[in-house]
């Protein structure tokens, strides 16, 4: 079913549409939940959650694009339990991959505002579409998507040792680039 | 900031780029797929070169002269690289036809000046870098680290890093400069190094 059909779905309140999604983005969902819990029942109600939570925010919401959208839904759930979850119980390669991301970072407590957050959104995008898109998505893989190295060396045909490295410099590029966009990091 | 903070940021990235990386290709397998078909070119270049030589010799016919070149010692070809403590001992053929630049990424790259200055290509015939960890010969053999991005050579570790010689990837000049490269790049294994602070 087309995505537009499955949004109709929503705004008609149709149950149909848990379904659909399921059918449709139940494995993306799964995935993405899986990269950052490495734990089936975890993973299973995060799934859920999404569901619900796609269907408590459409309408009003009416996304471009639903598979993001979904996506965005599941990633942010289940990077919420995975701060729940003990540290004995959190998956190594997310640990891994916010260790990673710890470099572009000072490591201080960032008061949380609407307006900067945005700019900071807007300015990670910029950095990454300069990219070349073998980089950008390699980065995206891993820092989205919670992808282990090996999986996206399997995906991308590039050695693991490629895959660290254009990471490392990745980072070293952000770093930079948020600083002299003025953003305090 | 801290990287959770940041990972929400990046969480929220244009989705435009979330759905491309979703549908990444096989990268690995287009560019090998490219290079064999620049090899193969460049072979065909090269054997018209050959023939074409061997055509001209026989038409012309010429008595054969064998020079006999007496080579006198000179001083050694030296580049010092004084921010990462190594100094390279190169092969003296290269005076006055390299040069050196470095980048962000703390690679120090040595290339023909001739090439590049012709336009023909980036002449680079290779670049050190000094890893931050020590990493013996035996873990950079058998593990694939980050210092594997592209072919190198093992230098030296020492207590400050390890120095990594890497050799150019992809085409660095343009065919017809091919032969004029090569002679500079099969002596890069000839090159050795005089290092600060060894073990």
């Amino acid at each position: 079913m087309d995505d537009r059909e499955i949004i109709q779905l929503y705004r008609d309140r149709n149950e149909g549409a848990i379904r659909e999604t399921s059918l449709k983005y139940g494995r993306l969902c799964s995935f993405i939940a899986n990269n950052i819990l490495k734990n089936h029942e975890d993973c299973e109600e995060v799934v859920n959650d999404t569901y619900l939570a796609l269907w408590n925010s459409i309408p009003p919401k009416n996304p471009d694009r639903f598979s993001v959208f979904t996506g965005k839904i599941a990633r942010n759930l289940a990077l919420k339990k995975y701060e729940y979850n003990s540290a004995s119980k959190r998956n190594p390669e997310a640990v891994c991959a916010l260790e990673e991301l710890e470099e572009c970072v000072s490591g201080k407590d960032y008061p949380e505002n609407e307006i900067e957050n945005k700019r900071i959104e807007m300015a990670i995008s910029e950095f990454l579409r300069e990219q070349e898109e073998e980089k950008r998505n390699i980065f995206v893989l891993r820092y989205w998507y919670f992808e282990s190295v090996r999986n996206i060396s399997i995906r991308t045909g590039y050695s693991e040792g490629k895959i660290k490295s254009v990471l490392f410099r990745l980072r070293i590029k952000l770093r930079k680039y948020l600083k002299s966009e003025g953003i305090e990091i | 900031m801290n990287s959770k903070q940041l990972s929400e940021r990046i969480g929220n990235i244009d989705e435009l780029l979330i759905q491309q990386a979703e549908s990444v290709p096989n990268y690995g397998k287009a560019r090998r797929k490219h290079r064999v078909r620049r090899i193969v070119a460049t072979a065909a270049v090269l054997a018209l070169m050959v023939c074409s030589c061997a055509a001209g010799a026989l038409a012309f016919g010429q008595e054969t002269v064998i020079e006999t070149i007496v080579e006198v010692p000179v001083e050694q070809e030296m580049l010092e690289l004084k921010d990462i403590g190594i100094t390279l001992i190169l092969p003296d053929s290269w005076k006055g036809k390299y040069a050196m630049e470095a980048n962000e990424y703390g690679e120090y790259h040595v290339y023909s000046t001739s090439i590049r200055d012709a336009g023909k290509g980036g002449g680079i015939l290779f670049y050190i870098m000094k890893w931050g960890q020590q990493i013996t010969e035996e873990q950079w053999r058998n593990e694939d680290g980050e210092w594997n991005f592209a072919g190198n050579r093992y230098i030296m570790t020492t207590k400050d890093g390890t120095y990594l010689l890497y050799y150019a990837s992809d085409m660095q000049c343009a065919p017809d400069a091919y032969e004029e490269y090569r002679q500079m790049e099969k002596q890069v294994k000839d090159i050795r190094f005089i290092v600060d602070a060894a073990l």
